[in-house]
This record gives structure tokens, C-alpha cells and sequence, in this order.
């Protein structure tokens, strides 16, 4: 077991195979050796070093909102937040993604939490937890890709293109046909 | 005014400066009024659009009036837009992050379509992608004949991937079709950093493109593929690629391209003459993987040649096609100490000289895999010659060689207590026959096949380690062939996951 201490100052006892998927944790326990020392982690937060770690129960997926759900259980929404965006029923049916990469680990996160997790991820060098499929097409599976339409939608991203941009994608996604 | 892309990145700037030491809550406070705005605005609006559009209006609404009202709250509409993508999670990423993950969601066939994507959602992904030339590096495939937007769009692609090495495949070429200068031009200009450079080896290579190449330094080129050269009469053409080391070419006359041979660990190439192969290869002294396909080698020279010692080569890929007189004489001169990987298609009309082969089989002792495909002049007796000097074989494969594969091989490869077993590592054996077989008999080959099989429980109890290795797997691939009830109880105890038939 390894010990880890958050930005929080929480301490959490944690399987070493789990912690070794970041490489820093991986490379300070080798610089280390075995040791009873605390890892201090002043960039990641208890309620997210919980999410990371969490043992896997199943699945996990992503709904059009971008909340986390478990394949299991019928969604759950963060109950201190609104949703995120406000769709129709048609708009909201649920898309689903796996996070496969992070071996199925169970996490039931807002977008704020999914962004956090980036960022620890990053922190900790988790390339895996990067979660690169939360810009392909969830409902697909891997079939198809989120067209930059749906990505704003998704993320509150707002098409800000000049006219001269427009121009100039509308350009090159000929080429792409054509070439 | 209506919400465009223009007016909504105008009020993402308006927006990020008015908030620039605002807290969350007040950007959130800051949405509420806009939408309070919006929605005191629409109720003003509503009653003037029914108006306006009302047949039954005496007085025509006070356009001036409408048009300021939606302009008003069209701009609320382009604050509040602009207000929550500043405070969306997303843009908590840092530009390094975001760069990454962009990285690691393109995939390789479909790349193109990856990358346009995430450099079509916003102005802010666009210049992070655009900053990110690995986004832009993946295998690109020209079309040397297409216009001139193509020219175009191939020129925008390419330098975003500056100053990374790419690696550029060419569509195949017919005779008949122009080449669009414009396009040459843009590949030319990116060849210093092209790692690789691919035409359809059994395609037209352009000469003229091929000699403009030549003229520059490829310092980045690794890998490079020629097809056939439309040119006969050039003189050679030398190239500077210091760090090329794979090279493919399907033309006749490899002696009038010049690369630096001694560097290349993978060469692929159609040979017309003893004279030029022994050339080349004594230089190429690094060779890993060579692959050649032998084209009218009508006289073995009457000098021979020095034997030619490949002391790293790994695998070795060797057609003789019909036609090429003499040709086994060329294992007489060749050493290849380190061999692991032989594949062998030898045509219908070539003689094969079991002696030959045999002295190379001396000076190539550590084979482990064979593979002969469509030899059809190699008999049984030649294979089991072939087995008698390979100790270390442990992969056999053959395919369609319609005089190898018969009883006479098969009871050579069958393992009796006692006696000294022929190639006792041999674990993996492959066999695709799809002609009718003569001198086969099924018995013998599932006789054969179960000689070599040790169940785990046998393994176990076996005192001493066994004289045979056990299969791993075997596969007999006969098209429609009805296999009887006998050999499927002889082979009863084989696992379906190593026997396939």
C-alpha cells in the first residue's frame, strides 16, 4: 500500500498497482524505494484522487451533458448543480462512451469533475485518464466522430469563426472531399 | 443584427475583458441579467413582429424600432453565449493539455477528418491546433493528377506540419494521365523533411519527379518505394539520404538509381542480372530484410562472383520467377550466418538444385522459419532435404506447392520413440493445398500430427524432456476437402485451438 496526501491534506491508502498507472507516482516510488513516507500530491484534490482511484465495478459512460454514468445505474446528476445545458428531449437522449483506457472505472462526475480529472490526469501523467473520447461519438462506439456542432453543444463551445476562417474551412473540407 | 460566428467572437472578447477580475459567481450573476434582458426584450418584441406581419394593421409597425430591439437583444443572446463558454469547464484546460488530448484523438485512418474537426469548433481550438504540427504528420496520400485546389489544400496541410518529418504515399499512376506541376511543386517542397516517400511499387514512378528528388538533400528520408521509372536511357541517379534505410524498387534496372546502399537495412528490389544484384548487395553489408524477385536471369556469369557474406540479415524473401534461367546457383556465392526467416517461391520452370541449397543451409544454420509458396519445381525429396539441415526449424509453412506436400514428406516429419526425430523444434506447421493431392493419405498425416502431440498431463509425467516439441499449432487448409471419421479420431485429443483443418 502507498500512502498519498492531497492538496487537501486528506491521506489515502492506496494499492500500489493502482497508483503505479501515474507515471509520477511511479518514478517518485522508484526514486524512493519502499518506504512508509507520505507522497504529497499538492495538485489534486481528495474529491478527485477519490475518482481516480476507485476500483473498478463496470463500465463507465458519458451521457449528451457530459455527466459520468455507470452502466449499471440510471443516471445521477450532480445534485448541487444545474444542468449544464438546457435541450429537448430528443437532444437529451443519452449517448453513451466508454472509457475503456481507464480500465471501466467506476466515476459518476459533472463536466466541472470530468475537467479536473484531465487536469489531475495530466498532473500525474496518466495518459490513459486523458480521456481522448470525449470528442469521438459516444452513441457510435467508435463509429463515427462528434462533429464540431455537437462538441459546442457538448462543452458550451461557441462557434466564434471569422468570416475569413468560415472561408477557409469551407476550403478545406473540399480538399478533404476532392483530394 | 442576427448571431453569427463574427458578432458571438466579438462578444467572447467583449466578454473576457469585462470579466476579467470578476469572480464565478459574478459572471453567473452577469447571465441571469442578460436573460432577464432577453426575455423583457422578447415580450416587446413578440407584440411588433405580430403586429407587422397582421393583414388587418392600419399602422405599419415602426421598423426602426423592431430592428433596434432584436439588435439589442441578439446581443444579450451573444453575451450570455459568450459568458458561459468563459466559465465552461473546457476552458480550464491549459492550451499544453488541450494540445495533447488533441494528439491523442486522431487517429491514423482517419486523421484528416480528426484533425479538421477539432480545428472547426472554435477560433481557440483552431489556433491550438494549428500550433500543433504532430496533429498534421500522419501518413498522407497524393494524387499527383488532381487541379489545382487540390495543389492548394495540400500546400495549407503541409505547412502546419512544419517542422516535423512526413511521410507521404502517391496514388497510383497510369501512362496516360498529366501530373499537375502545382502538386509536384508542393511535395518537392516538403521532400527535405519527408520521412518517407511511397509509389505503388507495381506502379509508374514519373521520372521527371523522380530526377527532381534526386536534386535535393532528403535529410529526414528513412524509407523510400520506387515503382517502375517511365524512362529507359537516363543515366543514374544518385541520392542523398543520409538517413535512409528502407528502399523498394520495382525497375529492372536498380543500377541506374544510387542510393547509399551500405546504410540500408531493408531492401526490396526485381533483379534482371547476376551481375548487378551481386554488385549492389555487396554493398548493402547492414541488410536486415532483403526481399528480391528474380526477372530473366538468363546465364549464371561465367566468372563467378566472390561469395557475398549478409552477416546481419534476419529474413530473406527470395522469387524466382519463370524464365530466370540458372538461377539456384545464387545460393552457391551467399552466407547469411545470422538467417532466421527463409521464404522461398521458386516458379514451375526454374530447376532446383538440392545441392546448392544445401552448402547455403551450411552457412545459414540458425533458420527457424521456412516458407515456400507456389514451388511448384521443389518435390518432396527436396523439402526433406531441405528439413535434414535446419536443426533449429520451428515454423514450417507451405503453400500451394503441389509436388512437396505428400505421404513421403509427411512420414518423415513422424516422431518414434527411439529414433532421432527430423527437426525436433518444429512446433508450428502450416499447409495450404488447394490442388488435388496425389500420394496423400489422411491417415498418415493425423498419424503424424498426433506423434507430436504431448497432452499437459503427459508433459507432466514425462520423466525426461521430450525428444519433440509440442505443437503449438498446425493448420491444413485443403479448400473443400472432406476430411474422414478416422482422421478426426486420431487427432480427437489435439485442442480445436491448435489443430485447425
Amino acid at each position: 500500500m502507498v500512502l498519498l496526501v492531497t492538496s487537501d491534506n486528506e491521506q489515502f491508502q492506496t494499492e500500489k498497482d493502482i497508483v503505479e498507472r501515474s507515471v509520477l507516482i511511479k518514478n517518485m516510488l522508484e526514486d524512493v524505494g519502499e518506504s512508509d513516507q507520505p507522497i504529497p500530491l499538492p495538485n489534486v484534490s481528495s474529491s478527485v484522487l477519490k475518482k481516480v482511484t476507485q476500483p473498478s465495478t463496470g463500465p463507465t459512460e458519458i451521457d449528451v451533458r457530459g455527466r459520468y454514468l455507470s452502466t449499471a445505474s440510471t443516471t445521477v446528476e450532480s445534485p448541487s448543480r444545474p444542468p449544464i445545458l438546457e435541450q429537448s428531449q430528443d437532444e437529451t437522449r443519452k449517448r453513451t462512451t466508454d472509457i475503456s483506457e481507464w480500465d471501466q472505472k467506476f466515476i459518476t462526475v459533472d463536466q466541472e469533475m470530468l475537467f479536473e480529472i484531465i487536469l489531475a490526469a495530466n498532473y500525474l501523467d496518466i495518459k490513459s485518464l486523458l480521456c481522448r473520447r470525449w470528442l469521438q461519438d459516444g452513441s457510435q462506439h467508435d463509429q463515427g466522430a462528434r462533429p464540431p456542432e455537437e462538441i459546442r453543444k457538448l462543452f458550451n463551445i461557441v462557434n466564434d469563426f471569422t468570416p475569413e476562417e468560415e472561408a477557409q474551412i469551407k476550403k478545406e473540407n473540399e480538399w478533404a472531399e476532392d483530394r | 443584427m442576427t448571431l453569427t460566428p463574427a458578432s458571438v467572437r466579438s462578444a467572447v472578447l467583449e466578454q473576457i475583458e469585462r470579466t476579467r477580475h470578476c469572480s464565478k459567481a459574478d459572471i453567473e450573476r452577469f447571465i441571469e441579467e442578460s436573460e432577464s434582458r432577453i426575455i423583457s426584450l422578447d415580450s416587446q418584441i413578440d407584440p411588433l413582429i405580430e403586429l407587422r406581419d397582421s393583414k388587418r394593421a392600419r399602422i405599419l409597425a415602426p421598423d426602426a424600432q423592431l430592428n433596434a430591439l432584436v439588435e439589442l437583444r441578439d446581443s444579450q443572446r451573444a453575451c450570455v453565449l459568450a459568458l458561459r463558454y468563459i466559465t465552461s469547464p473546457v476552458c480550464t484546460l491549459p492550451v499544453e493539455l488541450l494540445s495533447e488530448i488533441f494528439k491523442l484523438s486522431i487517429e491514423d485512418g482517419t486523421h484528416i477528418q480528426d484533425a479538421h474537426r477539432i480545428s472547426q469548433v472554435c477560433a481557440h481550438w483552431r489556433r491550438v491546433a494549428h500550433s500543433t504540427p504532430r496533429l498534421w504528420t500522419r501518413p498522407l496520400t497524393v494524387d499527383l493528377c488532381k487541379g489545382k485546389t487540390v495543389a492548394d489544400g495540400l500546400k495549407t496541410w503541409m505547412l502546419r506540419s512544419f517542422p516535423l518529418p512526413i511521410s507521404i504515399s502517391f496514388m497510383p499512376l497510369r501512362m496516360c494521365e498529366d501530373i499537375n506541376p502545382a502538386i509536384v511543386e508542393e511535395v518537392l517542397k516538403v521532400a527535405p523533411r519527408s520521412s518517407s516517400l511511397l509509389f505503388p511499387i507495381m506502379y509508374l514512378t514519373p521520372f521527371s519527379f523522380v530526377m527532381q528528388l534526386a536534386q535535393r538533400r532528403l535529410d529526414s528520408l528513412e524509407e523510400m518505394e520506387l515503382g517502375r521509372i517511365d524512362k529507359t536511357d537516363h543515366s543514374p541517379l544518385t541520392f542523398t539520404a543520409p538517413r535512409l534505410r528502407k528502399f523498394s524498387m520495382a525497375d529492372p534496372r536498380p543500377w541506374q538509381i544510387i542510393v547509399p546502399w551500405t546504410q540500408l537495412t531493408d531492401l526490396v528490389f526485381h533483379s534482371h542480372s547476376h551481375k548487378d544484384t551481386f554488385g549492389i548487395l555487396a554493398q548493402c553489408t547492414n541488410l536486415l530484410r532483403m526481399s528480391m524477385t528474380t526477372v530473366a536471369w538468363h546465364r549464371f556469369p561465367e566468372a563467378e562472383p566472390d561469395n557475398l557474406v549478409l552477416g546481419r540479415l534476419r529474413t530473406l524473401i527470395l522469387h524466382f520467377m519463370e524464365e530466370s534461367g540458372a538461377i539456384t546457383p545464387f545460393f552457391d556465392f551467399i552466407s547469411a550466418p545470422c538467417l532466421r526467416i527463409l521464404r522461398l517461391c521458386v516458379d514451375q520452370e526454374q530447376p532446383w538444385t538440392p545441392a546448392s541449397f544445401t552448402t547455403f543451409q551450411l552457412r545459414a544454420p540458425n533458420i527457424t522459419r521456412l516458407e515456400f509458396t507456389r514451388s511448384n519445381s521443389l518435390t518432396s525429396d527436396d523439402v526433406v532435404a531441405v528439413m535434414i539441415h535446419a536443426p533449429s526449424l520451428t515454423h514450417l509453412k507451405i503453400s500451394y506447392c503441389a509436388e512437396c506436400f505428400d505421404d513421403v514428406f509427411v512420414r518423415t516429419l513422424y516422431y518414434k520413440d527411439g529414433v532421432k526425430p527430423l527437426v525436433p523444434r518444429l512446433h508450428n506447421l502450416f499447409v495450404r493445398q488447394w490442388y488435388h493431392m496425389v500420394n496423400f493419405t489422411e491417415t498418415v498425416l493425423a498419424g503424424m500430427i498426433a506423434s507430436r502431440w504431448r497432452s499437459d498431463a503427459e508433459l507432466a509425467s514425462d520423466a525426461a524432456p521430450p525428444a519433440v516439441a509440442r505443437w503449438t499449432h498446425v493448420e491444413i487448409d485443403m479448400r473443400a476437402h472432406e476430411w474422414g471419421s478416422k482422421f478426426m479420431e486420431i487427432l480427437r485429443d489435439v485442442p480445436p485451438n491448435v489443430l485447425v483443418y
